[in-house]
């Protein structure tokens, strides 16, 4: 691995990371508990973290007929102390409180936090500091600080702590001022009013590890249940819960309660770490093996003086490289030779490691070209312009081989492809090209205040027609086949006008649908400049012309960006017309756009600030965090807010969500470039929304860049 | 000659994790585009290697002796029940690489394994040069060995091990189209995390001619015959 300078944002980072990971830290587990956060209780938190990484899902419920209560959990494991949790709940048996919507079943979203500040020591337990359900609605808030101490070779834990709010209802001893109740804004705001204010009380478990697979848990529960035992929903009998959980695999637990002397409840974990692939270094076949030059045939210029030779030499290289390169899931796309240099210009379609493509290329050209070629430069091509270029002494790739990749990087030259752009002769193949795909798609609304699960399904046609450099005609048509997403209600009138929250208008058409269809040019106006024009139905809802510009050195962590866009609503048939921007709650404005910076913090953290104008007209800003792994993985979280209040915006306050992306190499075990996001975000309203196009440029070049280039390096020689 | 040696349920969950939250292909003109089977076979299908009689073995050995001129060797690979004969393709210095028609591949230096590709958690390269030189001469002593591997994230992860070098008996070996007097030389070595012991038969010359060495914590053992 190359070592980076320590940024600042790196430092602050560090100073949050343990010393040391401690490898087998017995009060790290694998287990969630009902509440889908790391632990071996039940309704209690503990000091446990999840190994780093990790990303879990439990799906608990309890009670039964209308008093089921269901929660659905996504935890991760943010850093080796800091755990993050989104949940999705369905509480039954509650009765709306006077003034509120009515519900049968509650539908309810929160967020936990939780912090070991503290880890186990010889003679003194680990200690952690934690928000549950921490903004919004509050139906489980409550904070806590705890200490978990491991006995016995790590077969038990016991803990013990202090809880407020929902922790600090049943038993409390004393108080810390008074816990309000009113919700701040529209909900989605962290109430850092409340925390650690109120009722105090003590709670306390024991769980046990009986063998490799199974263990129990006991605990005395400070929760009294006040408002499920006020509407009936239940019984609170007893403070003690009970469970027992069985782990069927690494990746699948399941587990039974009994709780508070009344009733039953289950669970099933699916737990998937980032870190863990199906196979470590993937199962893609071996590479060639580079080709040593005989002793005196690199001084052999004899080719290349020769017009005939010469002709001859670089047809019969180029074949050959292009038909090695094929194998290996690239094409060369332009090639320059001569008798000391030569440089190629590759479409990596295979793989996500793009150093990987590189090492392969770079053997294919030892087994392909002269032997009085010395220098290969290799340019990434992106989107049909070029993006980094590698160039490596041919000497170095024969001499360096069998030695670890770091040496082959240390005489590895990156610079900006486009400098090397001049004077190269297109394969044939290059341009124009032509590719479709028909698949089938599935379009999801999950976890909103009114249903759990919506989706659309049907199928899709996309084409490309590559023209000619940098430009692309691009279209996807779909057609619905079944689907419910139409039935999500519109909100209520807010100041704005409505750029998004009718977007169940555009799900109701039962006719094909053009998703985008867009002329784009890609272009390289300056070293370290990309450039972006698109222009046409840019994507569901809004047609008109997107610009952008961004400027990426090679080498640096630091990307600043530039967008403006045009734009004029589609009609809710999304086919060719266009409607009023006159909405009840306004008109849509012409323009908007961003100014962006993206930075790469080190220690796997990524960025990105915008700011400028959004859709609605309101200014603003929106923040994004990521925790990225060399893999490829990324798991973070964004937020917009913009000069537009929470009663404007409505339920949420403010446009905030999770981004997952799981690259499909990790799961299938070969190199494949595709990838899945998956986006959980607050309710769709019209504050703080952005225009969708296609292909915006940093994420086009940021796998091609240091530093996530230079990340990737172990896969040059695999 | 690959498998994926995973418990069901954690394919399950890769799977159901790319299911829920991918789209798959179903048919596409674009190069590696991919297509649900794809998906499908990567994660669920075993390999299709059969665990092979001895006779077919020797058969297939037989057949390859009389194909070609070029180096072969007889590898096993019991952690993923592989057993196939490889061909030199290339040499680079001292480093002979291996490779089956399937692209499988075993880089060796005078019969000491240094990198391996495509059998899944492939051994990245191995600073062997100490160890090589008291195995190919026969004599005792310790020396520190370095291997590199991929871990989950791609990131290259270094272990090193001291190891105590250290001759045995003489017996006769006649394999293939090999008949020589060979000396058991073992190694064995000790990492922070683990333990190994290789056995080399090494002749006269001080070739390595049969071999059972530890390539890395997924693999485990891998067994090497000269043919030739």
């Amino acid at each position: 691995m190359k070592n980076y300078t320590k940024g600042a944002a790196g430092f602050a980072l560090l100073m949050l990371m343990p010393s040391a990971v401690a490898q087998a830290d017995p009060l790290t587990t694998t287990q969630t508990n009902i509440y889908g956060v790391p632990g071996r209780l039940i309704d209690m938190p503990t000091a446990e973290v999840a190994p780093d990484g990790q990303l879990s899902t439990t799906v608990s419920t309890y009670g039964s007929g209308n008093n089921q209560t269901t929660r659905t959990t996504l935890s991760f494991q943010m850093l080796p102390r800091l755990n993050a949790s989104f949940r999705y709940s369905a509480i039954g048996g509650l009765v709306p409180t006077p003034g509120r919507p009515t519900f049968s079943t509650l539908y309810d979203r929160s967020f936990d936090l939780s912090y070991r500040f503290l880890d186990e020591g010889t003679y003194h337990p680990a200690m952690s500091i934690g928000l549950r359900d921490f903004a919004g609605t509050n139906i489980y808030s409550g904070e806590y600080i705890v200490a978990t101490k491991s006995f016995a070779q790590g077969k038990l834990a016991l803990t013990a702590g202090l809880g407020w709010g929902r922790l600090g209802s049943y038993g409390s001893f004393g108080s810390t001022g008074t816990r309000k109740t009113q919700t701040l804004g529209q909900g989605g705001i962290p109430s850092y009013d409340r925390w650690f204010r109120g009722d105090v009380a003590a709670f306390g478990g024991a769980s046990y590890q009986a063998t490799e697979k199974l263990s129990f848990a006991a605990e005395y529960s400070s929760d009294a249940y006040d408002r499920e035992v006020r509407d009936g929903a239940l019984d609170r009998k007893s403070p003690w819960n009970f469970t027992v959980n069985y782990e069927v695999s690494d990746a699948l637990r399941f587990a039974a309660y009994s709780l508070y002397g009344d009733e039953v409840g289950a669970s099933v974990t699916l737990t998937l770490n980032p870190r863990s692939p199906a196979v470590k270094g993937g199962l893609d076949p071996a590479p060639l093996p580079v080709a040593v030059r005989a002793g005196t045939s690199a001084a052999d210029l004899g080719w290349s003086t020769d017009p005939v030779r010469r002709d001859a030499t670089i047809r019969q290289s180029q074949e050959t490289l292009d038909s090695l390169l094929e194998k290996e899931g690239i094409s060369l796309h332009a090639m320059k030779l001569d008798g000391r240099e030569a440089q190629v210009q590759i479409r990596n379609h295979r793989y996500d490691t793009r150093a990987q493509a590189l090492g392969r290329t770079a053997r294919a050209m030892t087994r392909s070209l002269p032997a009085s070629v010395e220098s290969f430069s290799i340019t990434l091509m992106t989107k049909g312009v070029p993006s980094t270029a590698a160039t490596f002494r041919r000497s170095d790739l024969e001499r360096l081989e069998n030695a670890p990749a770091e040496a082959i990087r240390q005489v590895t030259t990156l610079s900006d492809g486009r400098e090397l752009d001049h004077g190269l002769s297109y394969h044939e193949d290059a341009l124009p090209r032509f590719e479709y795909a028909l698949s089938p798609f599935l379009r999801l609304s999950v976890f909103d205040p009114e249903n759990p699960v919506r989706a659309n399904a049907g199928v899709q046609a996309q084409a490309k027609y590559h023209f000619a450099p940098g430009w692309t005609v691009s279209g996807s048509v779909s057609q619905k086949l079944v689907g419910n997403l139409d039935k999500t209600s519109l909100p209520g009138a807010s100041g704005l006008p409505r750029v998004r929250s009718n977007v169940a208008f555009y799900s109701r058409t039962d006719t094909p649908t053009i998703d985008h269809l867009t002329l784009a040019n890609y272009g390289r106006p300056a070293k370290n400049i990309y450039s972006r024009v698109t222009a046409g139905y840019l994507e569901r809802m809004y047609a008109g012309v997107s610009g952008e510009l961004l400027w990426k050195p090679v080498e640096s962590r630091l990307g600043l960006g530039a967008e403006l866009n045009y734009v004029a609503p589609r009609d809710f048939d999304q086919q060719f017309g266009l409607r009023t921007r006159n909405t009840a709650g306004g008109r849509i404005p012409e323009w908007n756009g961003h100014v962006s910076a993206y930075l790469d913090m080190g220690y796997g953290f990524h960025g990105q600030l915008d700011v400028g104008r959004y859709l609605a007209g309101d200014w603003g800003a929106t923040v994004a965090l990521d925790r990225v792994f060399a893999n490829g993985w990324r798991i973070g979280a964004f937020a917009t807010k913009t000069n537009v209040s929470s009663d404007t915006f409505g339920e949420g306050s403010f446009d905030k969500g999770i981004r997952i992306t799981i690259p499909f190499s990790w799961g299938i075990g070969t190199s494949s470039k595709r990838s899945s996001t998956t986006v959980l975000r607050s309710l769709t309203r019209d504050g703080g929304a952005r225009l969708e196009v296609e292909d915006r440029l940093y994420e086009r070049v940021r796998d091609t860049h240091d530093p996530q280039l230079s990340r990737g390096w172990g896969k040059f020689w695999r | 000659m690959s498998r994926t040696a995973k418990p069901a349920s954690r394919r399950l969950g890769q799977w159901a994790a790319l299911v829920g939250l991918g789209l798959l292909s179903a048919c596409s003109n674009a190069p590696d585009a991919g297509k649900p089977v794809d998906f499908v076979k990567g994660i669920f299908t075993k390999s299709s290697n059969q665990p092979r009689s001895a006779g077919q073995i020797s058969a297939e050995a037989a057949s390859a002796l009389q194909n070609t001129q070029e180096r072969l060797i007889l590898i096993a690979l019991p952690s993923v029940e592989v057993t196939t004969v490889m061909q030199r393709i290339e040499e680079n210095g001292p480093y002979a690489t291996y490779a089956t028609a399937n692209r499988r591949s075993l880089t060796l230096r005078n019969g000491m394994v240094t990198a391996t590709r495509g059998l899944g958690s492939d051994l990245m390269s191995s600073d062997v040069t100490e160890a090589l030189r008291l195995v190919s001469a026969r004599r005792a002593g310790q020396v520190t060995r370095t291997q590199r591997h991929l871990d989950g994230e791609n990131l290259t992860v270094t272990t090193q091990a001291r190891c105590t070098i250290s001759p045995g008996s003489q017996s006769q070996m006649a394999v293939g189209e090999i008949t020589a007097t060979v000396t058991t030389v073992t190694e064995s070595c000790a990492s922070d995390e683990r333990q190994f012991k290789n056995v080399y038969q090494v002749d006269g010359a001080g070739r390595i001619l049969g071999s059972k060495q530890w390539i890395g914590p997924d693999r485990g053992y891998l067994s090497i015959q000269q043919l030739r």
